[in-house]
């Protein structure tokens, strides 16, 4: 019997907060103004207002700017070859000790 | 190994010229690579690249190159015609070549005056050979065609090579000139 009535009392709860909540959304448009939400931030992050300058100002913070290097003509489209040396380089150790080497046979012969 | 021992016995002079070659060769290599260090935080160009540049465009000139500009930045310089310029960077400057050529006179010679003046005149010699090389390489590439690739790839690399080689074996008549025993 205890049961019953706490199963009772239970459902009359669950029918009253959702009697409570359809009245609440009957609210509904209370606080709009001509299709503008009061509440939303947006109108205050305008272009004009001091976020939006924080916001623009950082916008293109990050971003590369394109400068002019001052290249001289036709070197963006056709890149001049560069012209290295250092590619005999051990070749040309090897042959110093080549050289050393038949320096001293010679001086000792 | 016993061979080796024997070997190293009766090679003894040889042993200690190939310790002075390399030893002067890694130590003038990392004072250069110190002072590229330098300038590179300078936010500048190297000394050497801009003269042997500087140069290279004054023969270019004296060959006939018309119009020929030259213009430097942090990386490299940039000589010749408009559109058929020539990159000269930090490692066509000749100067790790002349550093090799100086080890091994300091190598041979020991560290005396001779090795000295030797090792001074040898730097500008290798330099005016590079000089003549990057020039006549401007003049190439302005007169056009294939030729300036063949030239390029082995001609000029053959040329500054044997300038430094022909330089060591000439040593002991220099030397002489000298006055060496």
């Amino acid at each position: 019997m205890k049961k019953l009535i706490w199963m009772c009392g239970a459902f009359m709860a669950t029918m009253a907060m959702n009697a409570q909540s359809e009245e609440l959304s009957g609210m509904e448009g209370l606080f709009e103004t001509g299709g503008t939400d009061v509440f939303s931030p947006s109108p205050m992050i305008g272009p004009t207002s001091e976020l939006g300058i924080i916001q623009k100002s950082l916008d293109d913070m990050f971003d590369f700017e394109i400068m002019d290097i001052g290249l001289p003509q036709g070197i963006q489209d056709n890149p001049p070859p560069p012209v290295p040396l250092d590619g005999g380089l051990t070749a040309l150790l090897l042959a110093g000790g080549a050289a050393g080497y038949r320096q001293y046979k010679k001086k000792r012969a | 190994m016993n061979a080796l021992k024997t070997w190293a016995a009766s090679n003894r002079p040889f042993l200690f010229f190939l310790g002075r070659f390399l030893i002067t060769f890694f130590g003038l290599s990392f004072l250069y690579s110190l002072y590229l260090v330098y300038v590179e935080r300078q936010g500048d160009l190297d000394l050497v690249t801009y003269w042997i540049s500087r140069g290279s465009h004054e023969l270019a000139r004296f060959l006939g190159v018309a119009d020929c500009e030259w213009s430097c930045f942090i990386d490299g310089c940039y000589v010749g015609r408009p559109g058929r310029m020539v990159n000269i960077l930090e490692g066509c400057n000749g100067l790790r070549l002349a550093i090799v050529y100086a080890a091994y006179v300091i190598g041979i010679g020991g560290w005396n005056w001779r090795s000295l003046l030797q090792m001074c005149i040898g730097l500008v010699v290798v330099q005016i050979f590079n000089i003549i090389r990057i020039g006549s390489l401007i003049a190439l590439r302005d007169y056009g065609g294939d030729l300036y690739f063949y030239f390029i790839k082995y001609v000029f690399g053959v040329w500054i090579y044997m300038s430094i080689i022909v330089l060591w074996l000439l040593k002991p008549r220099i030397d002489k000139w000298l006055g060496a025993k």
